[in-house]
């Protein structure tokens, strides 16, 4: 074995091992259009969000100093939810399009158990919608159908806002369970084979 | 763009990119290589302004690689893969110039090491390239005595393969 890996060691630390200097400079050239490239598309992205959160905020402006129609005082909900929506645009425009610094970790297996643990909190919070959802369409439906007993929502009504929220509900259901049995167990699975390597063999 | 952390970077990768080279040809199939690759640099470059210099550059860049390589899903296709094209050539370039035998005897031996459990592969990958075992045991939180009885495995383990693979290539 020691005369095989001598042989590997010499392969290994030879020339073609090695990256040739003017591949380098392509490679180093290609990683750097592609640093700007995600700027210029995070940049682009940004100032789309920007300009529809601006213009919502125009016509909030308006509506409260221009025509008045919108009374701050009992209406203050959807003006809170414009500030949360400039908060979270602010954080994400000042991380940037690569998150801010990303420190490597102290060590490799912290690294994954904190990648697991970010996995797996994204299955329990699917696992909780799909038991909230159920209930709360049950509450919904029989909102609804009150409603439609005291008058307040006709039969036409009714049977609208019910294909809308099979279509709306059905969708986001759809892209949940995707999203959990195609990308987020599987990724788990890998993850915890991972870090049991490191328990394998220890000793 | 920061012309420091340009700087910077490009100086990094000009002396340290065969480690880069070497991970992606480790961990990705040669078709993924290219896109493992960009990946790698592009982990240096979102993780240098956290360089504080408490750690060599190449220390700092081999914890980053590693993390990334260990972490990496495969190929993300469509856009990343037409721009992975142009560093594949250039991967291929720089085979070219080296000696054919001694090219056949890497691709056995990548081949082998991406055959071995992923953890074994980072190890060997860093052993291979000389890092001392206490930083090999820092990086993966382990001890010393526990990388050397698991690098002797991964190379017992690592000469049956390409042996394996040789006795395929004498019956072809």
């Amino acid at each position: 074995m020691s005369m095989d890996m001598a042989r590997l060691e010499r392969a290994w630390a030879g020339a073609a091992n090695r990256a040739e200097d003017a591949a380098g400079l392509y490679l180093i050239d290609s990683a750097m259009a592609e640093v700007a490239r995600r700027g210029r598309d995070f940049r682009l992205r940004m100032g789309l969000i920007g300009t529809a959160l601006g213009g919502w905020s125009l016509v909030a402006a308006y509506g409260i100093v221009g025509r008045g129609n919108v009374d701050p005082a009992r209406e203050w909900g959807s003006l809170l939810l414009l500030a949360i929506a400039w908060a979270v645009y602010a954080i994400v425009v000042r991380r940037g399009w690569d998150g801010g610094a990303t420190p490597p970790p102290a060590s490799l297996p912290e690294s994954l158990r904190a990648l697991l643990s970010q996995v797996e909190g994204a299955m329990g919070r699917i696992r909780v919608m799909g038991v909230a959802v159920p209930l709360f369409l049950m509450a919904l439906g029989l909102a609804v159908t009150q409603l439609g007993d005291v008058g307040k929502m006709t039969g036409g009504n009714i049977r609208d806002f019910a294909l809308l929220a099979m279509v709306g509900f059905g969708l986001s259901g759809s892209i949940m369970t995707v999203r959990y049995f195609r990308m987020l167990k599987p990724e788990a699975d890998r993850l915890r084979r991972l870090l049991r390597q490191y328990e394998d063999g220890v000793g | 763009m920061d012309a420091g952390r340009e700087a910077m970077f490009r100086q990094w990768m000009r002396e340290h990119l065969t480690l880069l080279h070497r991970i992606a040809r480790g961990f990705a199939s040669p078709a993924d290589q290219p896109d493992l690759l960009q990946e790698l640099m592009l982990a240096v470059w979102r993780a240098l302004p956290a360089f504080r210099g408490d750690s060599q550059p190449v220390t700092f860049i081999y914890r980053v690689a590693h993390n990334r390589a260990l972490t990496w899903q495969g190929s993300q296709g469509g856009r990343a893969r037409r721009d992975a094209d142009a560093a594949a050539e250039a991967m291929r370039r720089s085979a070219l110039s080296a000696d054919p035998d001694e090219v056949r005897m890497l691709d056995r031996l990548y081949a082998a090491i991406r055959q071995l459990p992923t953890l074994d592969r980072s190890i060997l990958l860093l052993s291979l390239d000389g890092v001392p075992y206490r930083d090999i045991g820092q990086m993966h939180d382990l001890s010393e005595s526990n990388v050397g009885v698991r690098l002797t495995r991964a190379k017992a383990r690592l000469t049956g393969i390409i042996s394996q693979i040789e006795a395929q290539e004498e019956e072809r």
